[in-house]
This record gives structure tokens, C-alpha cells and sequence, in this order.
């Protein structure tokens, strides 16, 4: 049985217990025990509470600061004792985190008041030592946390541990703790240990909370805001999901706030374990990391640089705080350490991708600056702001290492009793502008949006209407298409037009450029064909009667080829630029020539050949062979093509599709009977 | 498919007697986005450019617009007199490049070497 367990005064889970029994001693204990359950409520209200009554002179109570401790780095069963053997030395900052030692020993012999003296029981609490350890008192082990055996948690640092002042020696107790070293954590960090009456040091524990809020209220104010314009971005990502520096965005203002929230836990309780606020806290890291590259390229639509990527990458290798949110009962104090120990030695890696990973703001800066957009430029001018912001506090860390001294802007001001927190005003300034910035490019994107949908609508339609929906039956030719549209309205077009001789025309076509542009040129280029076809029998004559039509009436231009083929299968072919048909899996050469509409200064010659009985044309847009590997960015090309030439058109487009579709895909196939 | 930003350098080379050459160095992709980068770099060039080498070497995809904006430049680099020579197509390319006639306006080979002795 766990040793705090059979302490009939103990309370296994005190801080809870705690933040529901009313005090005499505190008026504000009962309004705090409310405002626990309503941690936004709290932040609110913390300027009522910065009057917080103080009991630093509190007669019933003892701090122990840890400059009062005195440790013994080995383990000795006799230190528990005061006449023990054992060398003790004054504590040192950070000693505990970095021993090597297996186990050892700290104590602190400390004189009672006359009022704690009178006392019939007296509480300790302890806090911020994350591994299992030994409290004795006078000797006598008055609680365990954890299991010092095994060496297994909780890890929960806040215990309260009570004990009766007949423990008391001459007016002294000697506190003595058995502990494990944890890298990374130490005992007594901004909090002390306190000593006194159950209820002074329920109403210390209180007050200090108290004063933890009050002391940064502004702090956890203004993150409560950028928390609140996160969610708003993220509800912007929500109703567009292709715009994805919403999500990245909200993810930072969420996720910051977050962080300071764990951060708070690691300090007061917050309804979880110390361990899991440090572990959530350091989680939040990298995942802030990843956003904060995202986010200035996601805003001016650019692929992460692989520079950045490789940032991101480093950064995510930091899982130290991943262990932490292990389930106590799979590691052991010892296991723990080692872990950390390994993973520490990429330390100084990570902190120079986290150190690199601001300069990914200036990566927008250029293109945000030249927008005519007032918004981009409000947003540039942000981003601005946060990265001298970041840098500036950069300089103030290492100014604070010791290592350096830089000139650099102070990140708290004290004002009276409270601090103003220039970072949480900067970045809840930040949140602002971009709030406002990013609503106002959200409203003109969706509004552009719908005006691109509008536009494609129309441009589907008259795509819709300008490709054949049947073939008009041919006697002796079995003509088979396929036309896959991309995704964009395109601009593939053909037509199959029976002439009064028992002739046909065939003309393929694809102008360049999408959008109802391109399907206003096919469209013009359409009703030309339709036109020309009735008065000539050449195909050269008609694409150059569709050349002159098309230049300068179009910015882009046309590929086209103009077939015709009479009943017994003499075809002559004319080419604008277009791709060359294949005939039974060979590509037939036709002459290369300008594609329509650059210019007059072109003839288009002819090229004449016969299809047979059984024979297969195959004619085809440039959406074929420029089909790419989305993966490895290769193309359909010349060489599968024509591996697949002699395949039905639905089969060569279906192909050419499933290999990475860029463009519209139109295929036609003439079978000679 | 992710699309390639069109990047472009331009320089000026001896690399055959006579006057120096342009070089324009295409990075990326070239597509219906790359206006700027194809028709704008070529219209920046000084009068005083009259023998101009493409280098399309490091050019991973274009499509039929961008191969568009590169006939265009050529027919107006033909209306002032330049000579415009070619190198770095993929073999892919060169076929489209031959197909849409852009050989009327221009010569296409395999490398800078090449390419420069075309200029004499």
C-alpha cells in the first residue's frame, strides 16, 4: 500500500479537495474555488485579486526556498536521521536536474513558531520534484510518491503531507527527502515548499495561485483574445478548405495561447498532472514551429522551401516532451532519463532550426509589400512587425544567457504592483491586424470565388455545346472520341462534318489557355469551320482561313488539324502546330507549321495519304502527352503514346488521364471498314 | 501536379566572335503564369541585343501556353532583326518545339557549346 495512502490526514488529491472547501481564513477562497471551473471567467476578473492578502508573515506558516535546502548526493538511508553521517552541502540551482547520482538526499532543519508549535498537526507541501521520492520528518517517513523501488511515477509534484507536532524535537523538524534525479526537472523552482498548519498552507497554496494570475493577468488576457481570433480562423478554414493559411494561422493563435495555458499548468493545478502540462506545453512546440513556416507561404501560395522543410523536419526530432505524456507505469524514473540523455544530444540542433525558423516571415514580405491590395500590404506590414517582434526578443534570450550583450528591447515594463508583458501585447496587436487584414482578402476572395465560378459555369456551357455529344454516322468510318475536360474549362475542340460528296471533315483543335476566354476563342474558331467548310474542300484553305480569323483577335493561339477523307479513304491532312496523327501505332510527319493566329506571314500545306480497309487513325490533343507524374513529374510523352496508339480512344484517354490529367484530354480514332 | 515558379537570369556571354550574346536562363516551369518571366524579361532587354541564346536546360515542364509566350517572343525578336538560338530542351521539347514550327524562328541544340558555335 502506498504510504501516503495510510496517512489518515493526507489528501491524495488536496488541490482539488482543496479548491472546494470554503476557508475562513481567505475571504476570496470560496469565489476562487467557482472561478476554477471557469478559467475564462478567472482571466477576466484577475484585476479584482491583485490586492491578494499576504501571509508573509503569517505566524502559522514557514517557507523553504531552495537556497535554504541542503543536499547529499548518494544515497544513505542514514540522512533521514540528524545524526547521521552523511555531507551535506547547500543546495545549487539545478543541482538535482543534472546529478548523476542514482538516488540522494536533501534536507532542511527548520525552527517552529510558537503558533506551529501549539499546533496539534502540521502540513508540508511540496511541489515541482517529478519523480518518486521519500518524505521523512524527524526521521520518521511520513509519505511516499511514486514508488521508489521501482522507480515508477506519478510524478504529480503538488503533494500535501501531514504529519503531528509530536514529531517536533526542541522546536525543530528535520525535513529530509529521498529522490530521484529526472534531467530536465528540478525541486523548488518559483514556488517554495511550504511548512505550517493544514490551514495556513491551504491558504498559502491559494494565495500563491492567486498571485501566479494576478502578477500576468494582462498576459493571459491578451492570449485569451488571440486564442478567440484563433478559433475565428480557423471557422475561416472551415468554410474554405483550399485556403489553407487559415488553418495554419488559426493553429498559431490557438496554439500559442495553448502553450502559456500548459505553461500555467506546469505552475497551479489545473485538473492534470504537472508531468502532462510540461509534456502538452513542449508538444505544442514543434507543431508551432511547423505552422509558423506554413503560414508565410501558404499566404502568397508557395511550396515550403526545402530549406524550411528541413527546418520542420528538425524540429519535429525534439520528442523529449513526448515521453512525458507516456503512461507513468511504462518507464521508470532511471529509463526516463536515459531517454532524455539521448535525446538531448540533438539539442543543440534543434535549437538552431527553432532559432532559424523566423525567417520564414520575410519570405512573404516582397510579394505582400508589391500587392495593390491594401490588406496584403496590412498583412505584410504584421508579419513585419512579428519577425522584428521575434527577433527582438531573441536578442533579450541572449542577453539573458550571459553569453552575449546586445543592445535589445525589454519584453516586461513594471508598472505599480503589475507587469506589462510587451510580448502578449505585440502578438495579441499582431492577431488583430491580421484579423481585420485577412477578413477583409477572405471577403474579396470569396467574392472573386464566385465570380470564377460564374465565369466557369458559362464557359462549361459553351464548351458543352461546341463538343460533339454524337457522331453523325459516316458509311465505311467507325469514328470514336474520348474527351476528358480538365478540371479548368480548356480549350479542346473538334468537329466532324459530313460533306454533300460522301467527303468528311475531321478537325481537332486546343487553344491555349483556360477559362471562358479560351472557350470564346473556340467558339469563334467553331463557327469559322462551320462556315468555311461549306464553301472549300481543301484543308489547307481552311485553316488558313481560320488563321486569318484568329489573329489578332486572341492573345494566345490555336493548334489545329484540318482532315478531310473521301468515301474511299484518300485523307489530306493540313497542320497548324498540332500534333501529327498516328496511323496503325506510326506517327504519320506531317509539315510543322505555326499554330493559328500569331501570324499572316504562313502557308499551311497539305500532306495526302490513304486510309485502308481495317486501318486505325488516331488523332489526339497535347493533354495526352503532357500528362504528368504528380509524384515524379515525368511525362506521358512521345514513346507511350504510341506504345498505346493503336487502342480505342477511350482507352488512350482513360490511360493518359489515370497517369496525371494537367489539360484537356481529347482523342479521336477513324476505323476504315 | 505542383507548379514550378519561372525563374529567369539573364547575362551576357562571349562565347563566339563578334558582338556579346544574351543569355536568358529559364528555372522552373513555363506555363500561362510565366508572362512575366518569358514576354517581360525579353522585353527588358537593351536595343543593342541583337544575337540572343535561350537556355532551357533547367526548364522541367511547359505547356502550350508557355510554349505561346515563347513563339510570341520569337516572332518578335524575327521583326527586329535579333537571332534568338536555343539549347537545353529535353528531346520531349525539341519534337514539340519542331511541331509548332518554332524552327522557323530559331535553331535548337542540345547544348551551350553547340549553340554558341551556331552564332558564328
Amino acid at each position: 500500500m502506498n504510504d501516503q495512502q495510510s496517512q489518515p490526514h493526507a489528501h491524495p488529491d488536496f488541490l482539488r479537495a482543496i479548491a472546494f472547501r470554503p476557508s475562513p481564513r481567505n475571504p476570496h477562497a470560496r469565489l476562487i474555488s467557482i472561478m476554477k471551473r471557469h478559467l475564462a471567467c478567472l482571466l477576466v476578473l484577475l484585476p479584482l485579486f491583485t490586492a491578494a492578502p499576504s501571509h508573509a508573515q503569517d505566524p502559522d506558516l514557514i517557507r523553504l526556498p531552495p537556497a535554504e535546502w541542503q543536499i547529499h548526493a548518494a544515497d544513505d538511508p542514514a540522512c533521514a536521521t540528524s545524526g547521521s553521517t552523511c555531507i551535506w552541502h547547500h543546495l545549487q540551482d539545478s543541482e538535482i536536474a543534472y546529478s548523476t547520482a542514482p538516488v540522494l538526499w536533501i534536507r532542511n532543519d527548520v525552527v517552529l513558531t510558537p503558533a506551529m508549535q501549539s499546533a496539534s498537526q502540521l502540513s508540508l507541501f511540496t511541489n515541482e520534484i517529478a519523480s518518486p521520492y521519500e518524505v521523512y520528518i524527524s526521521g520518521h517517513r511520513i509519505g511516499t510518491v511514486g514508488d521508489m523501488r521501482t522507480l515508477r511515477g506519478p510524478w504529480d509534484s503538488n503533494r500535501v503531507f501531514s504529519f503531528p507536532t509530536s514529531l517536533v524535537q526542541d522546536g525543530h523538524v528535520l525535513i529530509t527527502i529521498r529522490l530521484t534525479p529526472l534531467l530536465g526537472t528540478s525541486t523548488s523552482g518559483s514556488r517554495t515548499l511550504l511548512l505550517g498548519t493544514p490551514a495556513a498552507v491551504h491558504d498559502a497554496f491559494l494565495s500563491d495561485t492567486l498571485k501566479e494570475f494576478a502578477a500576468q493577468w494582462q498576459h493571459y488576457l491578451c492570449f485569451f483574445a488571440v486564442f478567440c481570433v484563433g478559433v475565428f480562423f480557423l471557422f475561416l478554414y472551415a468554410l474554405d478548405r483550399q485556403s489553407t493559411e487559415y488553418l495554419w494561422l488559426g493553429l498559431l493563435f490557438v496554439g500559442t495561447p495553448l502553450r502559456r495555458f500548459f505553461e500555467l499548468a506546469t505552475l497551479v493545478p489545473m485538473g492534470f498532472s504537472n508531468s502532462a502540462g510540461f509534456g502538452f506545453y513542449n508538444v505544442l512546440d514543434p507543431i508551432l514551429f511547423i505552422a509558423n513556416i506554413e503560414f508565410p507561404f501558404a499566404i502568397i501560395r508557395r511550396p515550403v522551401w526545402k530549406s524550411f522543410r528541413i527546418i520542420q523536419a528538425i524540429t519535429c526530432l525534439d520528442l523529449t516532451s513526448l515521453l512525458f505524456l507516456l503512461p507513468v507505469s511504462i518507464l521508470s524514473v532511471r529509463a526516463l532519463s536515459a531517454m532524455i540523455h539521448v535525446i538531448s544530444v540533438i539539442g543543440p540542433v534543434t535549437s538552431v532550426a527553432f532559432a532559424l525558423t523566423p525567417l520564414a516571415y520575410l519570405v512573404p514580405l516582397p510579394a505582400c509589400f508589391r500587392s495593390p491590395r491594401p490588406e496584403m500590404r496590412w498583412i505584410g506590414g504584421a508579419i513585419a512587425f512579428l519577425f522584428i517582434e521575434d527577433f527582438t526578443r531573441f536578442l533579450d534570450e541572449l542577453n539573458a544567457s550571459g553569453d552575449v550583450h546586445v543592445p535589445s528591447i525589454p519584453q516586461a515594463f513594471p508598472i505599480g504592483a503589475l507587469t506589462f508583458d510587451l510580448r502578449a501585447f505585440a502578438y495579441l496587436l499582431f492577431a488583430l491586424v491580421m484579423l481585420v487584414a485577412m477578413t477583409v482578402r477572405f471577403r474579396r476572395m470569396q467574392s472573386r470565388n464566385r465570380e470564377m465560378e460564374s465565369e466557369l459555369e458559362a464557359a462549361q456551357t459553351v464548351q458543352q455545346i461546341l463538343i460533339p455529344e454524337t457522331i453523325a454516322a459516316i458509311p465505311g468510318l467507325t469514328i470514336e472520341s474520348a474527351y476528358l475536360p480538365a478540371t479548368e474549362v480548356g480549350g479542346d475542340f473538334f468537329q466532324i462534318l459530313p460533306q454533300p460528296d460522301q467527303s468528311t471533315f475531321i478537325i481537332l483543335g486546343d487553344v491555349s489557355g483556360h477559362g471562358l476566354h479560351a472557350a470564346m476563342t473556340v467558339s469563334l474558331l467553331v463557327g469559322t469551320i462551320r462556315t468555311l467548310a461549306e464553301y472549300v474542300n481543301s484543308p489547307a484553305e481552311l485553316i488558313a482561313g481560320l488563321n486569318r480569323r484568329l489573329v489578332g483577335r486572341s492573345t494566345g493561339f490555336a493548334t489545329c488539324l484540318v482532315l478531310h477523307i473521301t468515301h474511299d479513304g484518300l485523307m489530306t491532312i493540313a497542320n497548324a502546330g498540332h500534333l501529327s496523327p498516328y496511323l496503325d501505332g506510326v506517327e504519320i510527319p506531317t509539315e510543322a507549321n505555326l499554330p493559328l493566329g500569331l501570324t499572316l506571314d504562313v502557308t499551311y500545306p497539305e500532306t495526302t495519304l490513304r486510309l485502308d480497309a481495317n486501318q486505325r487513325l488516331t488523332l489526339l490533343t497535347d493533354g495526352v502527352l503532357e500528362a504528368t507524374d504528380t509524384h515524379t513529374r515525368e511525362l506521358f510523352g512521345f514513346t507511350r503514346m504510341q506504345e498505346i496508339s493503336r487502342r480505342s480512344a477511350q482507352h488512350i484517354a482513360e490511360t493518359a488521364r489515370t497517369f496525371g490529367q494537367n489539360d484537356d484530354i481529347t482523342v479521336l480514332t477513324l476505323l476504315r471498314a | 501536379m505542383q507548379e514550378q515558379v519561372t525563374k529567369v537570369k539573364t547575362e551576357e556571354i562571349v562565347c563566339a566572335p563578334g558582338d556579346p550574346i544574351t543569355v536568358i536562363r529559364f528555372t522552373g516551369d513555363i506555363t500561362s503564369t510565366s508572362q512575366a518571366a518569358v514576354t517581360g524579361t525579353y522585353e527588358s532587354l537593351p536595343p543593342t541585343a541583337k544575337r540572343i541564346l535561350l537556355d532551357f536546360s533547367k526548364v522541367e515542364y511547359l505547356n502550350s501556353s508557355g510554349i505561346a509566350l515563347v513563339i510570341q517572343m520569337m516572332i518578335a525578336a524575327s521583326k527586329k532583326d535579333q537571332k534568338i538560338v536555343t539549347f537545353g530542351l529535353t528531346p520531349h521539347f525539341i519534337k514539340v518545339f519542331t511541331m509548332v514550327g518554332i524552327t522557323r524562328y530559331t535553331s535548337l541544340h542540345p547544348d551551350e557549346t553547340t549553340a554558341c558555335a551556331a552564332f558564328i
